[in-house]
């Protein structure tokens, strides 16, 4: 068809076209990919895409087919083949497709052998170790999202996040999640949030969400490219990952300090209802005033009890009981004074009796050497006296006989001047003294001539 | 005083709140006086409302941000309708 000098062509020539230079240039070839979404129908056709890291290619194996399959091929996701068909193109679709006359094995598929090999290594550096994670913040109220912001997840997301927590600041960091260049985007992403959004930023983000929908291992291998991986364990911020669903496991979920079985159960698990959080502080202040009022409550009951007791209501009965009391001690001590009194008062005596028998004793035995000294003493006394006595009549005789008044008797005489002395000698006297001559019977008095 | 307000300022909402069920957990225990029965009452009462206060501190708001070429970033509403 010629419109206006321009060749125009009708959908369905076009296809043809395209039909029949793809049919005529490629033809029949052998490639070599990783089998994905492998569906058999209920014809018995078998629908999948073989790829690889970078494209895919869509796929039937037609029931009469069947007999291609070489012996030890596995016909499921992840496997890796070798396949021989013819390219061609499904008109109704618009798409073009490998039919696939013959299949035989590869071994394991080549990008699931890149991810255990890049696991492993990772692994070995201590990237995905327990020691590494960071706890989630108690409280998440900025939230970081790295994620595409089309489709559902964000949306998802977005929604439970909200019905959380009403007031949520959420920042997306907009990236592609799968094809050439999304890896690259998500690690840069990741960074972005660190670099700008520390804790010491105007806007702290408490949390990062990183992951997407669900998809094949090829939709989700930019998630286990090393340098998503690296970015996730390197974040200071605590992430979470939420790749595919709940039966993918990702490279990025290891280096994550959450994995989340899918994007909406990461937005539940990031946030602690708000709700909740008003419960619980309402409770704890429930839990305050309780306290108080249970330990002013036993306050006053002590004071109740106590100002109820007899002693308050019966003042007297303390100071009886006091009085009592005094009495009962003053008897006691009153007891043990005189106990006391009686039992000194008992040594007393009889240490007395037996100081007394002592002195007794003693006098007795005085009183007999006193007597007896005194008998003594008489006795050598009166010896004395009657040999003095003796002695004194002795002397008495001869003082008889030596007494001149003895000699008168014999005839003697004495004489004696005018003074009264006797006179011895002839020389005493002078003619005309008187003298005195005694006799034995009187003195005659004379005169010298 | 004034200072232990200040303080109490700047608690985080998570050391807020374990100070706040570090306080309910003596009061409960109850072998306290009177005397710091009430100043713990007062300071959890306080905690109670620094939480509550925190919780409500932001703002709703969904924002776009990208890296701005230069070392900082680019912040703006997202529309995810839009999108």
């Amino acid at each position: 068809m010629e419109i206006a000098g321009r060749r125009v062509y009708s959908i369905s020539e076009l296809t043809r076209l395209i039909k029949q230079t793809l049919e005529d240039e490629v033809g029949r070839v052998w490639v070599e990919g990783e089998i994905s979404n492998f569906k058999v129908y209920s014809s018995g056709h078998a629908y999948f895409s073989l790829k690889d890291a970078g494209a895919q290619l869509n796929a039937v194996l037609f029931a009469g087919s069947r007999s291609g399959v070489a012996a030890g091929t596995r016909l499921e996701d992840g496997q890796r083949v070798r396949a021989y068909g013819e390219i061609t193109v499904f008109e109704g679709r618009g798409q073009y497709q490998l039919i696939v006359r013959k299949i035989e094995p590869l071994g394991t598929g080549d990008l699931m052998q890149r991810f255990l090999e890049l696991k492993r290594k990772l692994e070995a550096e201590g990237l995905f170790d327990a020691a590494r994670k960071q706890p989630l913040p108690v409280l998440s109220q900025r939230i970081g999202i790295v994620t595409s912001p089309t489709g559902a997840v964000i949306h998802d997301m977005v929604t439970v996040l909200g019905r959380r927590f009403p007031n949520l600041h959420i920042r997306l960091a907009p990236v592609r999640v799968q094809g050439a260049g999304a890896a690259q985007e998500i690690a840069a992403a990741v960074r972005l949030f660190n670099r700008t959004c520390g804790p010491d930023s105007v806007w702290p983000a408490d949390l990062l969400i990183v992951g997407r929908g669900g998809g094949s291992l090829e939709d989700l291998w930019a998630f286990n490219e090393e340098c998503v991986a690296r970015a996730v364990a390197e974040s200071a911020i605590p992430v979470i990952s939420a790749v595919g669903h709940d039966t993918d496991v990702s490279l990025c979920d290891f280096a994550a300090d959450l994995r989340a079985p899918t994007p909406s159960a990461a937005a539940e698990m990031a946030v602690t209802t708000k709700q909740e959080w008003e419960q619980l502080l309402a409770q704890h202040m429930r839990a305050l005033r309780q306290a108080l009022l249970r330990q002013v409550t036993a306050l006053r009951m002590r004071v109740v009890t106590a100002r109820s007791s007899r002693f308050f209501q019966q003042p007297l009965l303390l100071v009886e009981r006091r009085a009592q009391q005094v009495d009962t001690l003053a008897m006691r001590m009153g007891h043990a004074a005189a106990l006391r009194v009686r039992e000194g008062r008992q040594r007393t005596e009889h240490a007395h009796g037996r100081l007394r028998v002592v002195r007794e004793g003693l006098m007795h035995l005085t009183r007999a050497r006193i007597d007896d000294n005194a008998r003594r003493l008489e006795r050598a006394c009166r010896l004395r006296l009657e040999r003095l006595q003796a002695d004194v009549a002795g002397n008495a005789r001869q003082i008889d006989l030596l007494s001149p008044l003895a000699v008168l008797d014999r005839g003697y005489s004495l004489t004696r001047g005018p003074d009264g002395r006797l006179v011895r000698s002839v020389r005493d006297l002078a003619s005309g003294t008187e003298i005195s001559t005694q006799l034995k019977d009187g003195s005659v008095a004379s005169i010298v001539r | 005083m004034a200072k232990n307000t200040e303080e109490q300022q700047t608690l985080s909402f998570e050391a807020a709140l374990k100070r706040l069920e570090e306080i309910v957990e003596r009061m409960e225990a109850g072998e306290v006086d009177l005397d710091t029965m009430i100043a713990l009452f007062e300071e959890g009462q306080r905690l109670v409302k620094q939480c509550n206060s925190t919780l409500n501190d932001v703002e709703k708001r969904i924002e776009k941000i990208m890296d701005d070429g230069k070392g900082g970033v680019s912040v703006e509403p997202l529309d995810l309708d839009a999108e």
